[in-house]
Order: structure tokens, then C-alpha cells, then sequence
């Protein structure tokens, strides 16, 4: 395990085998920044360019913690899905990519660029960073971002 | 267990869970993701989770709360003067952020009050990795959960298993917990200096109903 979490677990699991090739990039980018293995060889990136539509159509999702989630309603303020640490998954970003019509002043809801055009700020809401430019929102997916509906 | 764990006053956790998300006609997809804990309570925690959608670090001086995003160079702050538990549960309450098995800083507390399970059952006793637990199985309103507890003087939560029972197709987490109750981390840890051009994000409460 070269990724400098995941040597720390034990894991009984062949679940991990997944998990490892699927942090590889995040191995990477923390090797860019020092933070990384020490000349840990980098490991693929994942692509999800074939990834069908329909994974992003997501009705429910399990939970991490017991006292949150049975003391508290489940049901948060950002609809189904994004109730979990693990679970970054975002329903607006995904539901933008997959209706894709939309045309939110130049740039087109789910449409995928290399890199934000100059002038936008990252925002940081639920946990996951945006990148605001004007009134056209980008999301970070893998190495490119996509054009969503504005998250909030 | 949960007294046990409020005695805990430095460790570290590592955890692995698997999860699922349920597709639109009952499909279900499992995901897993990685994290792991430097914890000295009562106030300072610093987390590093990581899935193939993101990896992120929390780091948490006591006083204020950094949200850093390593891939991109951004962080996020946010003051918040509590207990790990207290800014646990203003993360996620007003930005929508969720730690890391946050049961293991409420358990023990009247924040896990025992009354609100309605059902438990003894499961027997069953291993962890090599390490011997008892297997306890809980109902409490839509959520059945069941814990594996490290049989002997360290009763140390080692799995936890919540099945949603609100959906037909019951998605499902499970999380294996590693301790190591005499971590080498300095305090230095909690201390966030942002790398060299990292850029702040503002970060923006989550709208309320």
C-alpha cells in the first residue's frame, strides 16, 4: 500500500483491493505535494469517461453513523444522497451532467472543461470545493471539471 | 463501551467503510473509502479521508476548524470553540460536513441515549481480523445497526453495520475500525499551516429548509 492512509488499516477485506487502485490519484496529488510515500511510483488515474449516466441516479444511500442518523431526521437540507463522510457524491452536479440541455450564460450545464477559466474563486459548500465564476459554477471531476447548477 | 471510550484521551483510528447507493429502479452500487483519526480529547482531532472522489483533511485546534483539500490546494476555516463532539455536530448541522464514525465522540454521552433503542440482542461472538468481539445487533426507528465489540479489558468498537430499512432496498454501511492507543503523532498535528500558494475558500453555511 503506497497510499499514506490506507498502510495504516488492517484490512481483512478484498474490498480494499478496489479501494486502493480506486485512491490512486489522490496518491498522486498528495506525492506533488510532499505529502505523499517518498518516491512511491504514481498510480493510475481514474477515468470514469465510460461511467453509464444512469450510476448517477442515485434514490437513496446508506449511513455511517448510528446516533446522527436515528436521533436526527435523515432526510437533510441537500436532498437524498449526500448524508455520509464517504459520500461526496453530489446530486446537483450529477443531475446537471446528466440532463445537460441548460445553457447557463456561455457555459453549458455538464459540460467538461481541462481548467475554470480565470477569475473564479473556489467555495467551499458541504464540504465540497466549487469554483464560482460569475454566475457559472464548476465542479472538480477527477483532473476536469464540469459545469453545474449553481449548488446553492 | 462507551464509557471505556470516554477514558480514551489519545489515540488514533483508522477506518475503512463500504457503503451503498441505490439507483433509481433499486439497483444498488457499493463504494468504499478510507479515514484516519488523530484524536486528543477533549478538543483536537485532525482527519484525513479519502475515496475516489476526493480526499480531504479536517484539522481541528480547539479553536477553529480547517477543511483542506489537498488535490486542489484549498482550505476552508471556520471558528468553532467546542469539544471535538460539539464541532462535530456544528459541521454538520450548519455546513453540511460529516466526520468520520462521529459515534465514537458520542457514545458514552447523553447525546447516544440508550433509550431511543427499541430493540437488542446478544449475537454471540465472532472476530474482527484475529481479534476475538462480542456481536451485538440493535432496531432503532428505520435504522438496524449492529456493533462488534473487542471481547476483554479493552472494549474497543471494531465493526459497526447500519442497514437503512426507510428504503425496500436497504442499503447498507460497514465500517472496520482500527485503534492504536499509543499514537507517536505530535501535537503539532492540529496545527494547520497552509502549503505554499494554497488558496482559502470561503465556506458557505448549508440552506435550511
Amino acid at each position: 500500500m503506497k497510499n499514506s492512509f490506507s498502510r495504516l488499516l488492517v484490512a481483512p477485506l478484498a474490498v480494499l483491493v478496489m479501494g486502493s487502485v480506486a485512491l490512486a490519484p489522490f496518491a498522486e496529488a498528495a506525492g506533488k505535494k510532499g505529502g505523499g510515500g517518498g518516491g512511491a511510483k504514481p498510480k493510475a488515474q481514474v477515468n470514469n469517461s465510460k461511467k453509464d449516466v444512469r450510476t448517477n441516479n442515485v434514490r437513496n444511500t446508506s449511513v455511517n453513523n448510528v446516533n446522527k442518523n436515528v436521533n436526527v431526521n435523515v432526510d437533510n437540507n441537500r436532498g437524498c444522497c449526500n448524508n455520509g463522510w464517504d459520500n461526496d457524491y453530489h446530486p446537483i452536479a450529477t443531475a446537471a451532467a446528466v440532463t445537460a440541455t441548460v445553457a447557463v450564460t456561455a457555459a453549458v450545464v455538464g459540460s467538461i472543461v481541462s481548467a475554470p477559466p480565470p477569475g473564479c474563486y473556489p467555495v467551499n459548500y458541504g464540504g465540497i470545493i466549487y469554483q464560482q465564476c460569475g454566475s457559472v459554477w464548476y465542479m472538480p471531476q477527477g483532473p476536469q471539471y464540469v459545469v453545474i447548477n449553481p449548488p446553492y | 463501551m462507551g464509557a471505556f471510550l470516554q477514558t480514551l484521551g489519545r489515540f488514533q483510528v483508522t477506518t475503512e467503510v463500504t457503503g451503498e447507493r441505490v439507483l433509481a429502479d433499486g439497483q444498488k452500487l457499493q463504494h468504499t473509502a478510507t479515514a484516519s483519526m488523530d484524536v486528543v480529547r477533549p478538543n483536537k482531532l485532525r482527519v484525513r479521508m479519502a475515496s475516489p472522489r476526493s480526499e480531504r483533511e479536517l484539522i481541528f485546534n480547539g479553536k477553529v476548524v480547517t477543511l483542506y483539500t489537498p488535490a486542489l490546494n484549498v482550505y476552508s476555516t471556520a471558528e468553532v470553540v467546542d469539544t471535538i463532539a460539539g464541532m462535530i455536530e456544528r459541521l454538520q448541522e450548519k455546513f453540511g460536513v460529516e466526520v468520520p464514525l462521529s459515534d465514537l465522540f458520542l457514545w458514552g454521552t447523553p447525546a447516544a441515549p440508550l433509550d431511543k433503542i427499541q430493540s437488542a440482542m446478544n449475537a454471540g461472538q465472532d472476530f474482527v481480523g484475529d481479534d476475538l468481539c462480542d456481536h451485538y445487533a440493535f432496531r432503532q426507528g428505520n435504522f438496524d445497526w449492529q456493533i462488534w465489540i473487542q471481547t476483554g479489558g479493552k472494549p474497543l468498537p471494531r465493526k459497526i453495520v447500519i442497514t437503512n430499512r426507510a428504503d425496500e432496498a436497504r442499503p447498507q454501511s460497514v465500517s472496520l475500525i482500527d485503534w492504536n492507543l499509543k499514537p507517536t503523532f505530535k501535537d503539532s498535528t492540529f496545527a494547520f499551516m497552509p502549503p505554499k500558494g494554497a488558496k482559502r475558500a470561503e465556506i458557505v453555511p448549508v440552506k435550511t429548509k
